[in-house]
């Protein structure tokens, strides 16, 4: 990716978040404020991704004559949420085999405010707010596979399908690295996997890889143990082309997925 | 011949570019618009890595 790449990350006061949400925006403006002195950030647009856990997402596959007005009433029909305090939108994103495949987010109006709040108390604007899971979706090559990130706190495991976000689950991760981690890990995916699995049309194959993020060297045998226990091959997760060997490419990840976003 | 090859693959793939922020775009919004190139996108002279610690990164 051409040019200066800057990144930092700073933490927040624990009373100023929580699961996602914003608390305290003004603390975590403050938060941010510093982080971009410290980095030496100029610039004022800024791209936003926001935890999952603040918000439902669906993939919907529709006749591809499906007008945009079959395609709300759809939309509406699977995310049936209060409309004075949930916000619901959806966008195209691509045709194939004649069908329509439509992406929808719904989220607390409040709850992204806050978000919004925080941000702008930093000095920016939020030009672009978008789910972690989009923009994770976008670092990976694989078709199908999924996506294992300890980076994050929870622990987060997004099942990609035909390149497109399709599931999301976070999870509290306390065993360590030398306990018994594979079998802890394992029965999350599966819980996930299943669930996934229970729908129809979907193209995760046991060949589909399991891709894992995480900002420490994963020992070998820790990857082969995952696959036996989840049935797909495991492997660290790979840098998206064109990134600078100097940026963490698995702890910035997320940024980096807005990075790639079409609208740049 | 190498760049537009790159281009075609990237047009093909599926991608979620909502924003929960900004307008809604429906098929014939996008349509309109087209697809931005590979190339254009990753010119990017700096980027502001903002993480707002929210289980992000």
């Amino acid at each position: 990716m051409g040019g200066t790449m800057r990144s930092g990350a700073v933490p927040v006061p624990e009373s100023a978040w929580n699961a996602g949400k914003v608390l305290d925006p003004n603390a975590v403006g403050q938060a941010i404020k510093q982080l971009l002195a410290r980095t030496e950030i100029v610039q004022t647009h800024a791209h936003v991704a926001v935890s999952d856990a603040v918000a439902t997402f669906r993939v919907l596959d529709l006749e591809n004559a499906a007008s945009d007005q079959q395609v709300s009433a759809a939309v509406a029909k699977e995310l049936a949420l209060d409309p004075e305090r949930f916000a619901t939108r959806w966008v195209d994103v691509g045709e194939e085999d004649d069908r329509r495949t439509v992406y929808a987010a719904a989220w607390d109006r409040t709850t992204m405010k806050s978000i919004s709040d925080a941000v702008r108390a930093a000095g920016l604007d939020p030009v672009v707010v978008e789910l972690k899971s989009a923009a994770l979706a976008r670092t990976v090559s694989d078709r199908s596979c999924i996506v294992l990130d300890l980076v994050s706190n929870p622990a987060e495991i997004v099942i990609i399908d035909r390149h497109l976000p399709q599931l999301w689950h976070g999870f509290e991760l306390k065993t360590p690295i030398s306990e018994g981690l594979e079998e802890a890990l394992a029965t999350q995916l599966l819980s996930a996997i299943r669930f996934f699995k229970r729908r129809r049309d979907t193209s995760l194959r046991p060949t589909s890889p399991l891709l894992v993020a995480s900002e420490q060297t994963l020992p070998g045998q820790l990857l082969n143990d995952l696959s036996d226990l989840v049935g797909h091959p495991a492997r660290a997760l790979a840098a998206p082309s064109r990134v600078p060997a100097s940026v963490r490419h698995s702890t910035y990840l997320t940024c980096l997925g807005l990075m790639m976003r079409r609208d740049q | 011949m190498t760049k537009k090859k790159v281009e075609r693959v990237e047009r093909r793939r599926p991608h979620v570019g909502l924003n929960l922020v900004g307008e809604a775009k429906t098929r014939s919004a996008a349509a309109s618009k087209g697809c931005a190139s590979l190339l254009s996108r990753l010119l990017i002279d700096a980027a502001i890595l903002v993480l707002l610690v929210l289980g992000l990164s």
